[in-house]
C-alpha cells in the first residue's frame, strides 16, 4: 500500500488540530511528525507508515498538552467563530459533535474523515478492532439520535 | 458511512486547511539533498574502522597464537571445491604439495576424512554425483577414513594433511590444513565434527529430495520410473524391484500459469475498473463485483470498449450501514457474533483495504457464468493479474502485451 504523504500531511493536520485545537501548533506538529517520520526508514511500509505516523502526533499533541496544560488548550470543538467558518447546513451535526467526548471525535475523524483503516486505528488506540467497530457504530448510533435521524442516514 | 455522510462529517468538524505545506515538502526535499553525502561519509569511515579492527585482531592472534597440539582454524590454508565438482574428498588436491610449503624431511603422512556415512554430507555428495562418473567420485569409493596410498607412497618428503568435509546438501567443503606435530594427526577434530552419528541411517526419500535441489549443479532430473542411483549410496544395495518415489514435480511457473488460464478460460481481457461493489449482505462470502471497460480483448466474444460485470471472491465490504468490518481473525468474529457460522473459507481474501480501485488495469481470465446464488454477473473471475504501463506482472515476472498474446493463442 503506497502512502502519499502530501496527503497524509493533510489528514495528519486534521487529526492534530482536533487534538490541540490551535492551527498554527497542529501544523507545527504535523510538520514535526513528519521530520520523526523519516528518520525511520524502515517503517516505511504498507499500514506501517499510517501507524507510525498516528503515533508520533498522537504522542506529540500529548506532549504539547502536557507543556502547555497551564493554559488550559480547549478540549471542545472550535468556538463559534470557527463554526461559521463550517458548514451552515450542517450545523446540527457540528453541535452533535461538539456534545460527543472528545475520544469519539477523534475515532470519527480518523475512520470517516481520514478513512483511516480499523487495524491502524485499533492499533494506535491500544484496542481490537471489534472494539473500534463496536465505538463506531454506538457514536453513529447516537448521532443519529441526536440528530432525530435526520442526517447520517 | 456513505461518502455524502462523510463529507458532511468532515465539514462538521470544521478543519481548517494548512498554510505551510508545501514549503515544508520543499526545504524537506532540500534537507534530503543535504543529507546524504553525510550519511555516505558515515557509512565509509565506520567501514574503514572495522576494517582497522579486524586487521588488529587478525594480528594481535597471529602473533600471540600458543603452541598447539591440535590444528586450529588459524590452520586453514584453503577451503574449496564447489558441489559441482564430483571428484572424491581424497583426490589430488588435498595432498597438493604447492598449497603449503612442507617443511623438509619431516616425516609426515596423509591422512583424510573423506565424506562418509557419519554425516548428512556423504548423502549429499553421493548424490550430486553424475550417473556414469568415476566410480573414485561415489562413495562407495569413499570410506569414513582413509590412508590414500598415494599418500603413503609421498608421505616422506610431504606435508601431513588433513582433508575433512562439513555438512552442507549443496556445497562440498575441503579443507587441507598443514600440521607440524604431531606428525600423525588424530582425526577426531572437534572443531570440525560438524555431524552427528545419529545421522547415520540414509533416509531414501531425502536423497530423493536432494537429488531434486541439486539437479542444476550437477544432476539433471532423475528418468520417471527408473530407480534412483543407488548402488553409489553407502549401506544400501541397489534392489531393481523395489519402488522408487516419482521425482517431485516442479511447481507451476508464472508462464504456466498464464498459458494453463489463457486455455482454461472463456474469456480473456485487458481492461480498466470503472466501478467497483463491495459485497454489504451479512453472512455471505465476501466478494466485489467489478464493471471492467474492456481495452483489449484476447480472448472470448467480447468487443472492445465493452463495459463487463465481473465477479471477485474476497475483498473488502461495508457490512452494516453505519459500520465498516474487516475481519482479520476468527477471533474477532466471533466477539462480535458469538458464532462462527461464516466458514474461514469464505473469510479467505478478505481485506481491510479497497481492492480493487476505480482506474486499476487488470489482464483477466475468466468464466462466462456469474459465481453463484448470492448474485448474478455475466463473468466470473479465474485469474486477475495485474497490468499496467503495457505489461502484466505476475509473482516475480513481468510479461508484455504480444508475450500474453503470444501465450492466449498458443
Amino acid at each position: 500500500m503506497a502512502i502519499d504523504l502530501r496527503e497524509e500531511y493533510d489528514k495528519i493536520f486534521r487529526y492534530c488540530y482536533i487534538r490541540v485545537r490551535d492551527r498554527h501548533t497542529a501544523e507545527d506538529l504535523t510538520q514535526e511528525t513528519f521530520l520523526r517520520y523519516l528518520e525511520r526508514p524502515h517503517y516505511h511500509s504498507g499500514t506501517k507508515t499510517l501507524r507510525l505516523l498516528y503515533t508520533i502526533a498522537r504522542n506529540l499533541c500529548v506532549d504539547e498538552y502536557r507543556r502547555r496544560s497551564s493554559q488550559d488548550l480547549p478540549e471542545d470543538l472550535p468556538s463559534g467563530a470557527d463554526i461559521e467558518e463550517g458548514v451552515l447546513e450542517s450545523l446540527s451535526l457540528q453541535q452533535a459533535l461538539a456534545e460527543l467526548p472528545y475520544e469519539d471525535r477523534e475515532l470519527l475523524l480518523l475512520r470517516y474523515v481520514n478513512d483511516v483503516p480499523v487495524s491502524v486505528i485499533s492499533g494506535l488506540l491500544g484496542v481490537s478492532r471489534s472494539t473500534v467497530n463496536r465505538r463506531l457504530k454506538r457514536i453513529t448510533e447516537d448521532l443519529r439520535i441526536q440528530l432525530g435521524k435526520e442526517e447520517l442516514e | 458511512m456513505k461518502e455524502t455522510e462523510k463529507k458532511a462529517l468532515e465539514k462538521a468538524f470544521g478543519l481548517p486547511e494548512t498554510e505551510h505545506k508545501e514549503e515544508f515538502f520543499l526545504k524537506l526535499g532540500h534537507k534530503e539533498k543535504r543529507r546524504s553525502p553525510v550519511f555516505f561519509i558515515m557509512r565509509a569511515a565506520s567501514v574503514v574502522a572495522m576494517a582497522v579492527l579486524a586487521l588488529g585482531l587478525w594480528g594481535h592472534f597471529r602473533d600471540s597464537a600458543p603452541p598447539r597440539e591440535k590444528p586450529t582454524n588459524s590452520d586453514i590454508i584453503a577451503v574449496t571445491t564447489a558441489a559441482e565438482e564430483t571428484a572424491p574428498v581424497t583426490d589430488q588436491t588435498t595432498a597438493s604439495p604447492d598449497i603449503s610449503k612442507p617443511e623438509e624431511n619431516e616425516p609426515s603422512k596423509v591422512q583424510t576424512t573423506a565424506a562418509s556415512g557419519e554425516s548428512p554430507s556423504t548423502r549429499t555428495v553421493a548424490h550430486t554425483t553424475r550417473p556414469g562418473a568415476s566410480p573414485s567420485a561415489s562413495m562407495q569409493t569413499a570410506p569414513a577414513r582413509t590412508t590414500s596410498p598415494a599418500s603413503k607412497a609421498t608421505s616422506a618428503k610431504s606435508t601431513t594433511h588433513i582433508v575433512h568435509t562439513t555438512a552442507a546438501t549443496r556445497t562440498q567443503v575441503v579443507t587441507t590444513l598443514p600440521v607440524t606435530e604431531p606428525p600423525i594427526i588424530d582425526l577426531t577434530l572437534e572443531p570440525f565434527q560438524t555431524c552427528e552419528k545419529k545421522e547415520l541411517v540414509v533416509d531414501l526419500a531425502e536423497i530423493v529430495e536432494i537429488v531434486h535441489h541439486d539437479t542444476q549443479a550437477v544432476d539433471p532430473h532423475p528418468i520417471a520410473g527408473e530407480p534412483a542411483p543407488k548402488g553409489d549410496l553407502p549401506g544400501i544395495a541397489p534392489d531393481p524391484s523395489e519402488p522408487t518415489e516419482p521425482p517431485p514435480v516442479d511447481p507451476m511457473t508464472d508462464k504456466e500459469h498464464i498459458i494453463v488460464c489463457a486455455k482454461t478460460c472463456d474469456t480473456a481481457v485487458i481492461g480498466e475498473v470503472k466501478k467497483v461493489y463491495y459485497s454489504d449482505l451479512y453472512g455471505t462470502p465476501p466478494f466485489t463485483l467489478v464493471d471492467l471497460l474492456v481495452k483489449d480483448p484476447l480472448k472470448g466474444d467480447i468487443g472492445e470498449n465493452t463495459l463487463i460485470s465481473i465477479a471477485l471472491l474476497g475483498g473488502y465490504y461495508d457490512l452494516c450501514d453505519d459500520s465498516q468490518f474487516d475481519f482479520a481473525d476468527l477471533d474477532d468474529i466471533y466477539e462480535e457474533y458469538g458464532t462462527l457460522d461464516i466458514t474461514l473459507k469464505d473469510l479467505q481474501g478478505r481485506s481491510d483495504e479497497q481492492d480493487p480501485q476505480v482506474g486499476d488495469a487488470f489482464l483477466m481470465f475468466l468464466y462466462d457464468h456469474g459465481r453463484s446464488e448470492w448474485f448474478s454477473t455475466n463473468y466470473d473471475c479465474y485469474s486477475v493479474i495485474p497490468f499496467n504501463e503495457g505489461t502484466a506482472h505476475l509473482g516475480e515476472n513481468s510479461f508484455t502485451l504480444d508475450q500474453i498474446k503470444e501465450y492466449v493463442n498458443s
